[in-house]
């Protein structure tokens, strides 16, 4: 295993990569979404809370009770609408993938996120295995969740002490052949009770967060053939490792 | 004046979320106007019109906290019971704060929003026969005459009969039938209520 801290400034980088916070974006668009399906939620209800009292009565008026059944099915069709929209502006495009040395993608994303880091005082490790098989991955997909795993640590560092304002960075062989990307940090790392909920959407450790960041990752992991998984750090802190099945050439018979 | 029929005024620029809400209030008997927007209702709406308002904090236009500021600047003591969706608990803080009577969250349980919509139509009610009361209790402070209205100040502060003729310059007797008069003028039954009246009026 090779250990240097200065990655090397080469490759060209995708202008979509550079420096895209998507926080804000994603919470906005979790405030909208939930919005939209919570209205109509709303109204079914309220509508069905007044049909079980209307029909209370000795003498109910089923015009009113036909017309709020009317709505009730509207709305249930409100909402799936909304569901739907969500989905197509979300696109389930398939993705490119391509064979890739994960070593040279962890170096072009410690250059991007390099100088984010420097301005939190915050440093950045990188651990590659040197002999290491090539994926089948899209590379901005993947590089994009680094990017925001190497955010999320970095979040999580914010009031560290000096000598753990240190972030890893690295690859190494893992389990079933398969091949591991990881982030490390020293920060408090999560509570075991949290850690089932940790990538489900709209789960959130921080008071501003939309809970999405995780979950999103997870499903850019998925895409890959890949899983998202965390495990805690030594001593202490957080590490989240992407394990990767290698590339394999198909054989032609 | 219109008759004096407490009624909701529901607030919310959703019309589904509107007439759902319309609908639930007139299953159980209580009167309903409906406005989609905070500027639609306060047009319509007169101070004197006993009630409550169930209001969606978040709408376009003015918000529901906008409206409330206005009701606040209109001397509209209407309570307001606010609707929030799940993500709005700050707004619903600073509701609060603004003097909101109560907020209720999307979807809505029904039991709750009726109970706190009995109470907030209670506490207006009260509030307006408070103020009614008040009101008529100042018209009659301004039936007594100057030296009976003296009469009355000197009587809150407790001061005995023997001392009032003194400062006045007035018989024990003549005070006796000043306080009479100042009794039977606020329609207090006893020097209590009177001092009670007295610090309202203040």
């Amino acid at each position: 295993m090779t250990e240097h801290s200065a990655p090397k400034v080469d490759s060209a980088l995708p202008a979509q990569l550079a420096r895209v916070s998507r926080e804000a974006a994603l919470t906005e668009l979790a405030g909208g979404i939930a919005h939209e399906i919570n209205q109509p939620l709303s109204a079914i209800a309220t509508y069905a809370q007044a049909c079980v009292r209307m029909l209370a009565n000795p003498a109910p008026d089923l015009q009113e009770i036909q017309s709020a059944l009317q709505q009730i099915t509207d709305q249930a069709l409100r909402a799936g609408d909304a569901i739907r929209s969500v989905r197509q502006q979300v696109g389930t495009k398939p993705t490119q993938r391509d064979a890739a040395n994960l070593n040279e993608l962890v170096a072009d994303v410690a250059l991007l996120i390099t100088p984010e880091l420097q301005r939190e005082r915050l440093s950045l490790v990188l651990q590659v295995e040197s002999d290491l098989q090539q994926v089948n991955i899209n590379r901005l997909g993947v590089q994009q969740l680094l990017l925001d795993l190497l955010r999320n640590a970095a979040d999580a560092l914010v009031d560290a002490q000096h000598g753990d304002r240190e972030i890893q960075l690295g690859t190494r062989h893992g389990d079933n052949d398969n091949v591991e990307v990881f982030v490390r940090d020293r920060g408090h790392g999560v509570a075991t009770e949290l850690r089932e909920r940790l990538f489900h959407p709209f789960f959130s450790t921080r008071r501003t967060g939309a809970g999405l960041g995780l979950a999103i990752a997870k499903s850019i992991a998925r895409s890959q053939g890949g899983t998202l998984l965390y495990r805690p750090n030594a001593p202490a802190g957080a590490e989240f490792y992407l394990s990767l099945p290698v590339y394999q050439k198909r054989v032609q018979i | 004046m219109k008759a004096a029929v407490s009624t909701v005024f529901v607030v919310d620029d959703d019309l589904a979320v509107r007439s759902s809400l319309g609908m639930l209030l007139r299953s159980v008997g209580l009167p309903v106007m409906g406005y989609s927007s905070a500027s639609d209702f306060l047009t319509h709406y007169e101070v004197h019109q006993p009630g409550c308002l169930v209001l969606d904090v978040r709408m376009p236009g003015m918000s529901g906290l906008e409206l409330q500021q206005q009701l606040n600047l209109k001397g509209a003591m209407i309570p307001v019971i606010f609707i929030t969706g799940h993500g709005d608990v700050p707004m619903a803080v600073e509701a609060m704060q603004l003097g909101a009577f109560d907020f209720v969250q999307k979807p809505v349980r029904d039991q709750d929003l009726l109970d706190r919509i009995q109470k907030a139509l209670v506490l207006d009610l009260d509030n307006r026969n408070k103020l009614q009361q008040h009101d008529s209790q100042r018209k009659r402070l301004t039936t007594l005459t100057p030296r009976e209205r003296q009469v009355m100040d000197l009587m809150t502060k407790g001061r005995p009969n023997k001392l009032m003729a003194a400062d006045l310059d007035l018989s024990q007797r003549t005070i006796e039938i000043h306080r009479a008069h100042v009794m039977q003028k606020m329609q207090a039954n006893s020097l209590a209520q009177l001092v009670r009246i007295a610090i309202d009026l203040t």
